[in-house]
């Protein structure tokens, strides 16, 4: 069951903000060493939009004529990664990179499978994605891992249903055709249209609805692929991601019982049911595993006063001035060929570091994560500073925090005339420097796969996944950074999304862990 | 006297004098009164403080389509009338304009059943207030039209 704030002091061991995969891993192995260990997530956040494939790091030489690269290792992908971005998370723990093997297994071991990832010595698995693409991934959820194109080992079979546009699978299986002869693979892929929503009123059914008919007549759904399946042999066939609201396990078993052929799901794209699938597998798991979940907002006591202004952002707005939110930028044309709206912040380390460790010395305070109609807070520049929470709020007591609130869509970061990290006002790196309201379009392309600096913004660590303030000193040794919030990763672009939250959510667990037990009792 | 001169004159009469006059003595409406005999018919409603708060909270909504995949009511309200929660924030607080034409979905839904929905949204758009809201404004739509 998940709590909500009660109005009682929240005392634990160690507080992780955020409930994705990062959080839950972090808590999973903080627990594990046997603290007391409470989660506080806002709600869901990126974990639960996933498609269900967890990348780790793609294979560098792979290109779009050559899909399936130099074939390299997990674990030696990740290190080239790690080479190639010097401000990539994966670069940062490069002396720690001989511990994502113990990551995964970890992961694997901690949800029984659901979510499995291949040995990082081996090559990653080769995924069909929704879009006909192939898609490299360390592993998955269990269903979707199964999917390995380089194991299909003849034909492939994509199953769609009639009536239901969700899936083409004959379409798909052109595009699969022609994506695994650019690969060099020895496959022949086949689309497969069973009739199982023939007789259904509504073709726009949502997924969830869709999974919902499947999960009620598991046995009509057999015999209808039995009909659709053509004269050759299928090796694999690959269903689209509705096989289930909860457990896709069963469904697959059953279906490779029933058909006599190995089954997986594709990955999903939009409206995910394998993420929501993945989400509630984690928080199953947390509870079973006796760690506290908490439905609300963590945020730092007003009384211990405003989070500490860059002096550039203060000095730039004048009492009687625009809030940031409208400042029009001047188009003075900076450093590079891009533009400026305000030059690069100088915030003040030490009044930053003293508030950062007054917060973490009993100045957290938890809040119900009832949705607030007013809008997001505005920088309000007669006071030069964003106005704090009007709740007071439950106080919290913790040895250790780790903040794994994800990057936009988990509100890890916030873009309120500048980029903020919301609970710690901690500084946001985006390449290289500290933003300081720069005008948005310098951190965006055009080209959806161009480099989209915006998506690399985050808070910045050390070796020890603390966070790091202006003068690159740590925020506090009891603080602790993982997943989406790191800056410098794009998951869209570096291929590691949910394999670095479970890397760097494992180690902010242990280290959180390893800080208590070296000392220092709560604040 | 020419066309022109005349033309002028009488806009000039109006101007000067019959308009002020009325103004004084005449009965003319203002303020929200005019506003809802000028737009009211077109389903064109005020929009005070309160709905530009909830307005701009609807606008946090990102379109991940989690809640709809929450949302009890789906199903239970034919397809063609209601398709989501998620229409709330993306479509029906758009515009009071088109809200009458949405009025059988808003009207048979119940707040209080998004709760399960608004829970895990990511952006935290406030969907059971939301939806009170959009209650309300169908019923302020409906009366401006009425007075139109």
């Amino acid at each position: 069951m998940i709590g909500s704030a009660d109005g009682a002091s929240l005392r634990t061991d160690v507080l992780v903000i955020g409930g994705g995969a990062a959080g839950a891993f972090a808590a999973l192995a903080a627990r594990e060493r046997g603290y007391e260990v409470t989660v506080v997530r806002r709600a869901w956040g990126a974990t639960a939009l996933s498609s269900g494939a967890a990348d780790v790091a793609p294979d560098p030489q792979a290109l779009p004529g050559l899909p399936l690269g130099g074939r390299q290792s997990i674990l030696d992908a990740a290190a080239q990664l790690a080479l190639r971005r010097p401000d990539h998370p994966y670069a940062i723990l490069r002396e720690r990179l001989f511990l994502l093997p113990e990551a995964l297994a970890f992961a694997s071991a901690q949800t029984s499978g659901v979510l499995a990832f291949g040995a990082p010595e081996e090559e990653n698995r080769l995924l069909l994605s929704p879009l006909g693409l192939l898609k490299p991934a360390a592993g998955g959820l269990d269903s979707i891992a199964a999917g390995d194109l380089l194991r299909a080992g003849g034909t492939v079979g994509i199953v769609g249903f009639d009536r239901i546009p969700l899936i083409d699978a004959p379409l798909l299986a052109r595009a699969a055709e022609e994506a695994v002869a650019l690969a060099g693979l020895d496959l022949r892929a086949v689309g497969i249209e069973c009739d199982f929503f023939r007789h259904q009123e509504d073709p726009l059914l949502r997924p969830h609805e869709l999974a919902e008919r499947l999960e009620r007549d598991p046995e009509r759904l057999i015999e209808s692929v039995r009909r659709a399946l053509p004269q050759e042999a299928i090796a694999l066939l690959l269903f689209p991601p509705l096989l289930s609201r909860v457990d896709a396990g069963e469904m697959i078993r059953g279906l490779q019982e029933g058909l006599g052929i190995r089954c997986a799901e594709l990955p999903a794209g939009r409206q995910s049911l394998p993420g929501i699938r993945l989400q509630r597998a984690l928080e199953a798991r947390l509870q079973q595993a006796g760690i506290r979940i908490v439905a609300g907002e963590v945020f730092v006591d007003p009384a211990l006063g405003p989070a500490p202004v860059p002096e550039a952002v203060a000095g730039l707005v004048s009492p009687a001035g625009p809030a940031l939110s409208t400042f029009v930028p001047p188009h003075v044309p900076a450093e590079g060929g891009g533009f400026t709206a305000l030059p690069p912040p100088r915030p003040p380390a030490d009044a930053l570091a003293a508030y950062v460790r007054a917060a973490m010395e009993g100045g957290l305070r938890l809040r119900g994560s009832e949705p607030s109609i007013l809008p997001a807070a505005r920088f309000d520049p007669s006071a030069g500073r964003f106005p704090p929470p009007a709740a007071q709020g439950q106080p919290i007591e913790a040895q250790a925090v780790i903040l794994a609130t994800g990057k936009f869509i988990g509100g890890g970061v916030r873009r309120e005339g500048l980029l903020r990290e919301p609970i710690f006002d901690l500084p946001i790196w985006v390449r290289g420097r500290i933003d300081g309201g720069r005008w948005l379009g310098d951190w965006t392309a055009h080209e959806l796969r161009d480099e989209q600096h915006a998506m690399r913004a985050g808070v910045r660590i050390d070796e020890g996944l603390r966070p790091l303030l202006p003068d690159e000193g740590t925020a506090s040794d009891r603080l602790f950074a993982c997943g989406g919030v790191l800056a410098g990763n794009d998951p869209a672009q570096d291929g590691a999304g949910i394999g670095l939250a479970v890397f760097t959510g494992y180690l902010a667990g242990v280290a959180a862990a390893d800080r208590i037990a070296g000392g220092g009792g709560r604040g | 006297m020419s066309a022109w001169i005349r033309g002028n004159l009488y806009l000039g009469w109006r101007a000067v004098v019959v308009h002020p006059l009325r103004r004084i003595f005449g009965k003319t409406l203002r303020g929200k009164a005019s506003f809802l005999r000028n737009y009211g018919p077109e389903g064109l409603v005020p929009t005070p403080l309160g709905d530009k708060a909830m307005l701009a909270a609807a606008g946090r909504c990102i379109s991940c389509g989690l809640c709809d995949q929450l949302d009890g009511q789906l199903g239970q309200v034919a397809r063609s009338t209601y398709d989501g929660v998620s229409l709330l924030p993306r479509q029906y607080a758009r515009s009071s304009v088109e809200l009458l034409h949405a009025r059988e979905a808003i009207e048979a839904i119940d707040p209080e059943a998004y709760r399960e929905a608004e829970a895990i949204c990511p952006t935290r758009v406030p969907l059971v207030a939301l939806a009170i809201w959009l209650k309300d404004r169908l019923g302020r739509s409906r009366e401006g039209g009425a007075r139109g």
